[in-house]
C-alpha cells in the first residue's frame, strides 16, 4: 500500500493516497445528507464538521468529499460503490476523483503561490479556518486546479487538487520552484 | 574630471570606487553611478551614434529614456546587448561599447552618412523596398547600416520567474504627487504599493527644487511618511510598462516581471521634459535641464563648465541657479517668452544680480560644433514678424546648453487603460479627461507643476482611490492652487534652412521630414507615425511625440486639440525578452503507465499536450523496422496500446441522448444500452471538428471518447451547449481520471478471458458492444471497437488502478506474445483500414461528405450542429474528396504527408496520410483531392525535390474491406 503522505519538497507533501470521492447532479446534495455529511451552503466553500472528512462544494452543485486522515473506510467504501454500475441511481452523478493532491505549507508557501498563481491567497488565508473556508478554482503553472487554504494552530496550509494526468508536471514544477526559492533564500 | 564636491542627498558612495571601461578606455566611478553619470564625470560626453545618420550623441534626459546612449556590455563572461547607459549601474570590470558603430564610437566608418542625409529623406526605406527586385539588396544594406547590439547566441538560459503581487491601491510614480497619494490612501486603510523606476523615491523633487529648502523639507517629510507607513510597500527600480484590464499592471524589475493586480490605480508618473527644436540640437553637450539637474544632484557630476540655458518656464531659472550653486558658469539664459512669469521673475532678478545675462523673447537659432565634436557656441534667434529668425547678435561661447521649454505628460498607462485625454491650452499639454472607474491621475500628468498643488492633487487622488476600494478617509483634502505660470511653451521649434533640427533623436527625424510626410499625404498622427517612424524608436516617443503633434498641427493649420494622438500600447518601456519568457511553463500530461513505457523503451512524441510512445526501441532494429514489427505483431497475434490520452466524457440525465443527438451527426437517443456507435461532431458550418465512440451504459448514462487534442476544449463547449440549451444534462470529464488500453489482435479475446468472468463471445459481447465488468478485479468499462481493424477491446479503468490492470494484461498476454504498440504503428494500422484521423485527414474546411462519411450523418434528425450548413453543402458539387492510393509492392517513392497532388499543372490536393504498410508490403496513403482528380485513375504527387510520382487510386479500405477480422470469433475465448 502506498504511503498516505509523501514529501515532495520541504514545502510540499503528496497526500494523494487519502480516500475521496466526488458527486454532482440534482440529487447529490440530498444523498450527502443521507450519508450524514454536513454540506456547506455557500458556493465554493468547504467544511469539515465531522473533523476527519472535508466536504467541498465546487461551484454550486458539485461536491468533493475527502478524508483528512490517511485512511477512512467509509469514504473508501462510498468511493467504490459510486463506481459500481449496479448502484447507479438517477439524479446522482458520480465524479471519480483520481486527483493528485498536494499539501503546500511552510514559510515559503505564500511566495510559491505568488510565483505560480494569479489568485491573491493572502486575504483568503487570513480568514481561513481549520474546518471551514473558501474553495478556489483556479490555474497554477498553466494547470486547472482546486485549492483550499486552511489555518490550523496558526499555520496556513493549502490543499491542491489537480487532474492526475498533470500530476507529474505539477508536482515536479512546483517542487522545482520551491527548491529554487529555498536555494535563493539561503544564498 | 567633472565630479562635484560631495552634496547632501547624492546617490553615489564615494567610499566605493569602481573601475570599468568604455570603448576600450579605462574609467572609474563610484558605487551608485550609472554608466552615463560615470562617463560624464570622467569627461566623456559622446555616448553613442545616432540610428540613421550616425551623428555623435550624448546624454539627453539621464532618465532612462536616452535612445542614443545604448551599449553592449560584457560582464562575467556574458555579452548583453542594448543596455541603457543612463540606467545601467557600473560594476567592477564592466566593459561597455556603443552599439550601432563600425570601427568604434570615435572612428565609426558610417559617420559619413551624416553628409549624405539629403539623399536619405523620410520614407526612403519604403520607397527603396518598393522594388521587389532590389528588396534583398536594400534589406542587406539597411541591416548592415542600422541596428542595435549583437545578440550573444551562446548566452546561457537565465530563468527569470514572474511573480504576482496584489494591492488595494497601486501608485505609479513616487514624486511628490505619488508620495502624497500613497500616504492618503494608506491612511484611509488601503494596502498600497508604490512603484518608481528610480532606485530612490522622491521623483523630480530630489533634483529640481533649486535650493528651496522649505520645499525640500516638505518632500523629505513625505518620503519619511511613506517609508515608515506600515501599509505602503515600495517597489523601486521598477518600471510600470503596461496597464491592462481589471487594473493588472506589468511591472519590470531588474530581475523579473511582476504582475500587480490592484483595486485601483493612481498614475503619478509626472512628465517628460521636452527638447527644443533648432539646428544641431543633438550635439553632445546639448541636453534637457532636468537631465543636467539629475547629474548634478544625484551623481554630483557637472555636465558642463560654461553653460547656456534655453527656457520657457520657471524650471529653466531653477536649473540656472543650480548650475551657479554647483560652480558652473551660466553664460546666458534665453527665455522664449517675451516676459517671464510671476515665479520666474524674482529668479531672473537673482540671476541678473549674479551677473547672468537673461534675454527674453530669444531662442537658439543653431548650435555649433567645436573641434571635439561637442557644442562650442550658440547662435541666437529672435521672434520677428510671427516667426523665429536669426538674430544679429554675436554667437555665445558655451560648452553646454540645457533646455527647459516644456513637458509632455507621462500618460501612456492612462491611455492604455482607456482614459480619454484632451488638450489643455492653458497648460499647453494633454491632460486626462474621462478616466475609467478605479483609475486616477495626479500631479504633472494632470498639468499640475507647483509643489503644493501636486501634493494636494496627490492627496485627492489617494483618497479617491482608497474610497474606490471601500476605504473611507477621515481626512479632508482641498484642491491645490492653480499653477502661477505655464510650464510648457506652445511651439519651441525654430526652422533652419540647413535642417538638422531634430524632432526625434531616436529615428533621426528632422523638422523638414514632417513637412515632406504631410505633403505626401500622411497627414494624421497615425499615418505620420508609420511613414516617418516618429515615436517608434527606443524611447517610444517620450521626447518626440509632443513636438511631432505640434509640427503636424502647424503644418495642417489646425489647433492642437483637434489632432488625435496615436494609440498607446504596452510595453511603455523596453523589456528584456527573458523577463517576458519567465520560467516558461509547458503543461504536459502523462498517462498513469507512463513510467512503464519509459522502462520498456518508449521513444516519446507529443500528442496534443500529452506525451505518448511513438514506438518502442528494439535491439538492432531501426525506427521503421520497430514500427513494422509492432504492426505485424498485432495483426498476427496481440498488441496493447495505451489510449488513455483519448478524451473521456460522461453525460447523465433523462435528456442525455437528445443532447448527444444535437451534438453529433448520428442517432444516439435510440442507441441501445450496451452498444456503442461512431460519432462525428461538426461546427455550425458543417466542418468536422471531432469524432469518437459513444457508448450507452444505462438509459440515462452515456460514456464517450473524443480525440486526444480536443478533449479539454470540447468538454468546455459541451458544458456551454448544455447550459445554453437548458438541458438537464450533467457532464463529467473523466479524461485524466480514467486510463484506457486497447487490447487488439486475433488473440486478444483469449488473453482478456484470463482476466474477467465476463462472457466475451460474439453473441454475449458483439462487435460495437460495451460492457461494465471487472478486469483483474478492477471495475472496468470494455468497448469492443475496431479502430485498428482487428478483434479488439478498449479497456477503461480508474487511473488509480491503471498500473495494476496494465500489468495484469501484459501478464495474461505473455503466452500469446503480447506486444506494446506505439502511436506510429497505431496510425499505420488504422491507415490500412482507412480510418481517418480528424485534423490530419481533414482540414479546417472538410465536411463529412468529402471523406465519404455520409453514412454517419443522419439528416432526418430534427437538429444537430452543422445540419443546416450540410443541407446547403449537399446541394453543391463537392470541393474535395478523400481517396486512397497505393504504389506497386516494393516501391517506395518518398511520398510524405502534405505533399501536393498536381493535375494539369495546378494544385489538386494534398496527401493527408501515407506510409509503408508492413501488412500489404506497399506504400499506401490517403489524399484530399479535387473531384476531378478523384475521378482519375492515378494521382500525380509532387515529392521533395520537385519530381512527380504516379500513384494509382485504389478502393478503400486497403485491408480487410469486409471488416471480417474485427468481428471474428477466435474460438479461443470463453463462450
Amino acid at each position: 500500500m502506498k504511503s498516505p503522505v509523501r514529501p515532495v519538497s520541504s514545502m510540499l507533501r503528496d497526500v494523494t493516497a487519502r480516500p475521496r470521492f466526488g458527486c454532482k447532479g440534482p440529487l447529490a446534495e440530498a444523498w450527502l445528507h443521507e450519508l450524514g455529511l454536513f454540506v456547506p451552503q455557500a458556493s465554493n466553500s468547504w467544511s469539515c464538521e465531522r473533523g476527519d472528512i472535508l466536504l467541498a462544494r465546487l461551484a454550486t452543485s458539485e461536491f468533493l468529499v475527502e478524508s483528512l486522515a490517511p485512511e477512512h473506510a467509509q469514504i473508501r467504501n462510498i468511493a467504490a460503490s459510486l463506481l459500481d454500475p449496479a448502484q447507479r441511481r438517477p439524479g446522482l452523478v458520480p465524479v471519480p476523483r483520481q486527483d493528485l493532491v498536494l499539501e503546500l505549507a511552510g514559510a515559503g508557501a505564500d511566495g510559491l503561490l505568488l510565483e505560480t498563481c494569479n489568485v491573491n491567497f493572502a486575504p483568503l488565508a487570513l480568514n481561513a479556518g481549520a474546518c471551514a473556508g473558501p474553495v478556489v478554482l483556479t490555474q497554477m503553472v498553466g494547470v486547472g486546479l482546486t485549492v483550499i487554504p486552511r489555518r490550523a494552530d496558526g499555520e496556513v496550509s493549502y490543499l491542491i487538487w489537480c487532474d492526475p494526468s498533470f500530476g507529474h508536471y505539477l508536482r515536479s514544477t512546483l517542487a522545482g520552484i520551491a527548491d529554487d526559492m529555498i536555494r535563493s533564500a539561503s544564498s | 574630471m567633472n565630479r562635484l564636491a560631495a552634496r547632501p542627498g547624492e546617490w553615489i558612495d564615494r567610499s566605493q570606487r569602481i573601475a570599468f571601461s568604455f570603448e576600450g578606455h579605462a574609467h572609474h566611478g563610484y558605487q551608485g553611478d550609472t554608466l552615463t553619470s560615470a562617463l560624464i564625470a570622467s569627461g566623456v560626453r559622446t555616448l553613442g551614434r545616432s540610428f540613421k545618420y550616425h551623428r555623435p550623441r550624448g546624454a539627453l534626459s539621464v532618465a532612462n529614456h536616452d535612445a542614443n546612449a545604448i551599449v553592449q556590455i560584457r560582464r562575467a563572461g556574458r555579452s548583453i546587448p542594448n543596455q541603457r547607459a543612463d540606467l545601467l549601474p557600473i560594476a567592477e570590470g564592466l566593459e561597455a561599447f556603443a552599439v550601432n558603430t563600425q570601427g568604434g564610437l570615435a572612428r565609426d566608418r558610417r559617420r559619413h552618412l551624416d553628409r549624405l542625409s539629403a539623399y536619405l529623406p523620410v520614407g526612403f526605406y519604403y520607397k527603396a523596398f518598393h522594388s521587389k527586385r532590389l528588396f534583398p539588396y536594400w534589406e542587406r544594406l539597411f541591416r548592415n547600416l542600422t541596428g542595435l547590439g549583437a545578440v550573444d547566441l551562446d548566452a546561457p538560459r537565465v530563468v527569470t520567474p514572474k511573480r504576482h503581487e496584489f494591492a488595494d491601491v497601486a501608485v505609479i510614480g513616487a514624486g511628490p504627487a505619488g508620495l502624497a497619494a500613497a500616504v492618503a490612501a494608506a491612511d484611509a486603510g488601503a494596502e498600497v504599493v508604490l512603484v518608481d523606476e528610480n532606485p530612490r523615491i522622491g521623483g523630480s523633487a530630489t533634483y529640481a527644487l533649486a535650493s528651496e529648502t522649505a520645499s525640500a523639507q516638505r518632500v523629505a517629510d513625505l518620503i519619511g511618511s511613506v517609508t515608515s507607513h506600515p501599509r505602503i510597500r515600495r517597489f523601486v527600480t521598477t518600471v510600470a510598462t503596461g496597464l491592462y484590464a481589471d487594473h493588472l499592471l506589468a511591472l519590470v524589475t531588474q530581475d523579473r516581471l511582476l504582475k500587480l493586480r490592484a483595486g485601483s490605480v493612481i498614475i503619478a508618473q509626472g512628465a517628460f521634459e521636452q527638447p527644443a527644436v533648432f539646428r544641431n540640437n543633438d550635439l553632445p553637450g546639448v541636453m534637457l535641464a532636468s537631465g543636467a539637474q539629475r547629474l548634478m544632484h544625484r551623481y554630483a557630476v557637472a555636465p558642463a563648465s560654461r553653460v547656456g540655458i534655453l527656457g520657457a518656464n520657471v524650471h529653466a531659472y531653477r536649473a540656472a541657479l543650480d548650475a551657479r550653486a554647483a560652480g558652473i558658469e551660466v553664460s546666458v539664459l534665453l527665455d522664449l517668452r517675451e516676459r517671464p512669469g510671476p515665479q520666474s521673475l524674482p529668479l531672473a532678478e537673482t540671476l541678473r544680480a549674479q551677473g547672468v545675462r537673461v534675454l527674453n523673447g530669444t531662442g537658439v537659432y543653431a548650435a555649433h560644433r567645436g573641434g571635439s565634436g561637442d557644442i562650442d557656441s550658440i547662435e541666437l534667434a529672435e521672434w520677428r514678424e510671427g516667426a523665429w529668425r536669426r538674430s544679429s547678435a554675436n554667437a555665445i561661447a558655451v560648452d553646454g546648453l540645457w533646455m527647459s521649454v516644456g513637458f509632455a505628460p507621462a500618460d501612456a498607462l492612462l491611455r492604455q487603460a482607456g482614459a480619454v485625454v484632451q488638450y489643455d491650452a492653458r497648460a499647453c499639454q494633454f491632460v486626462p479627461g474621462v478616466l475609467p472607474p478605479g483609475l486616477f491621475a495626479c500631479g504633472k500628468v494632470n498639468g499640475v507643476f507647483d509643489l503644493d498643488a501636486r501634493v494636494a492633487d496627490g492627496q485627492r487622488a489617494g483618497t479617491a482611490a482608497a474610497l474606490h476600494c471601500g476605504f473611507e478617509s477621515r481626512s479632508c483634502f482641498g484642491v491645490g492652487a492653480p499653477d502661477q505660470e505655464t510650464a510648457t511653451h506652445p511651439y519651441p521649434i525654430v526652422e533652419h534652412p540647413e535642417g538638422m533640427n531634430f524632432v526625434d533623436f531616436d529615428e533621426d527625424l528632422q523638422l523638414k521630414d514632417f513637412a515632406n510626410a504631410v505633403q505626401e499625404g500622411f497627414d494624421n498622427a497615425e499615418l505620420l507615425k508609420r511613414f516617418t517612424t516618429v515615436g517608434m524608436g527606443l524611447s517610444q516617443g517620450k521626447h518626440s511625440n509632443a513636438n511631432a503633434l505640434r509640427v503636424l498641427a502647424q503644418l495642417r493649420g489646425m489647433p492642437l486639440d483637434s489632432i488625435a494622438q496615436t494609440t498607446a500600447r504596452p510595453m511603455f518601456q523596453s523589456v528584456p525578452m527573458s523577463h517576458l519568457a519567465g520560467r516558461g511553463f509547458s503543461p504536459e500530461r502523462r498517462t498513469p503507465v507512463d513510467a512503464d513505457h519509459e522502462s520498456l523503451g518508449a521513444v516519446w512524441m507529443p500528442a496534443g499536450n500529452w506525451r505518448r510512445p511513438a514506438y518502442y526501441r528494439r535491439d538492432r532494429l531501426t525506427r521503421e523496422e520497430s514500427i513494422a514489427a509492432e504492426v505485424r505483431a498485432l495483426r498476427g497475434g496481440i498488441g496493447l496500446i495505451d489510449v488513455g490520452t483519448l478524451g473521456k466524457i460522461e453525460a447523465h440525465g433523462s435528456q442525455a441522448g437528445e443532447f448527444l443527438d444535437r451534438v453529433y451527426t448520428g442517432h444516439f437517443g435510440s442507441l441501445k444500452v450496451g452498444m456503442t456507435r461512431y460519432g462525428l461532431m461538426l461546427d455550425e458550418s458543417g466542418v468536422i471538428v471531432d469524432d469518437g465512440v459513444i457508448a450507452r451504459l444505462a438509459p440515462e448514462v452515456f460514456y464517450f471518447t473524443t480525440t486526444t487534442g480536443n478533449s479539454a476544449a470540447l468538454f468546455r463547449e459541451l458544458v456551454r451547449l448544455a447550459t445554453w440549451w437548458r438541458m438537464p444534462v450533467s457532464l463529467v470529464n473523466l479524461t485524466g481520471h480514467f486510463a484506457a488500453f486497447n487490447l487488439a489482435g486475433p488473440r486478444s479475446r483469449e488473453a482478456l478471458a484470463r482476466l474477467t468472468s465476463l462472457a466475451l463471445d460474439d453473441a454475449a459481447f458483439p462487435y460495437l458492444g460495451v460492457r461494465e465488468a471487472k478486469i483483474a478485479n478492477v471495475p472496468a468499462r470494455l468497448l469492443r471497437v475496431g479502430f485498428v481493424g482487428e478483434l479488439g477491446y478498449e479497456i477503461h479503468v480508474p487511473s488509480g488502478s491503471a498500473a495494476e490492470v496494465w500489468n495484469a494484461i501484459r501478464t495474461a498476454g505473455a503466452d500469446f506474445g503480447i506486444t506494446l504498440i506505439g502511436v506510429e504503428a497505431q496510425r499505420m494500422l488504422r491507415l490500412e483500414k482507412a480510418h481517418i484521423i480528424v485534423g490530419q485527414d481533414t482540414d479546417g474546411l472538410t465536411n463529412p461528405f468529402e471523406i465519404g462519411a455520409d453514412w454517419a450523418v443522419k439528416m432526418d434528425k430534427p437538429f444537430f450542429i452543422g445540419q443546416r450548413s450540410l443541407a446547403i453543402i449537399a446541394k453543391n458539387a463537392p470541393r474535395q474528396q478523400l481517396v486512397g492510393f497505393a504504389l506497386e509492392p516494393g516501391r517506395y517513392a518518398g511520398i510524405r504527408e502534405c505533399h501536393l497532388v498536381i493535375r494539369d499543372g495546378d494544385i489538386a490536393g494534398r496527401v493527408t496520410s501515407v506510409g509503408q504498410s508492413p501488412t500489404l508490403g506497399r506504400t499506401i496513403g490517403l489524399a484530399l483531392v479535387t473531384p476531378a482528380a478523384a475521378r482519375d485513375a492515378t494521382l500525380s504527387i509532387r515529392i521533395d525535390g520537385g519530381a512527380q510520382v504516379a500513384a494509382p487510386i485504389v478502393p478503400l479500405p486497403f485491408y480487410d474491406p469486409a471488416g471480417a477480422r474485427q468481428r471474428i470469433d477466435s474460438g479461443g475465448a470463453r463462450s
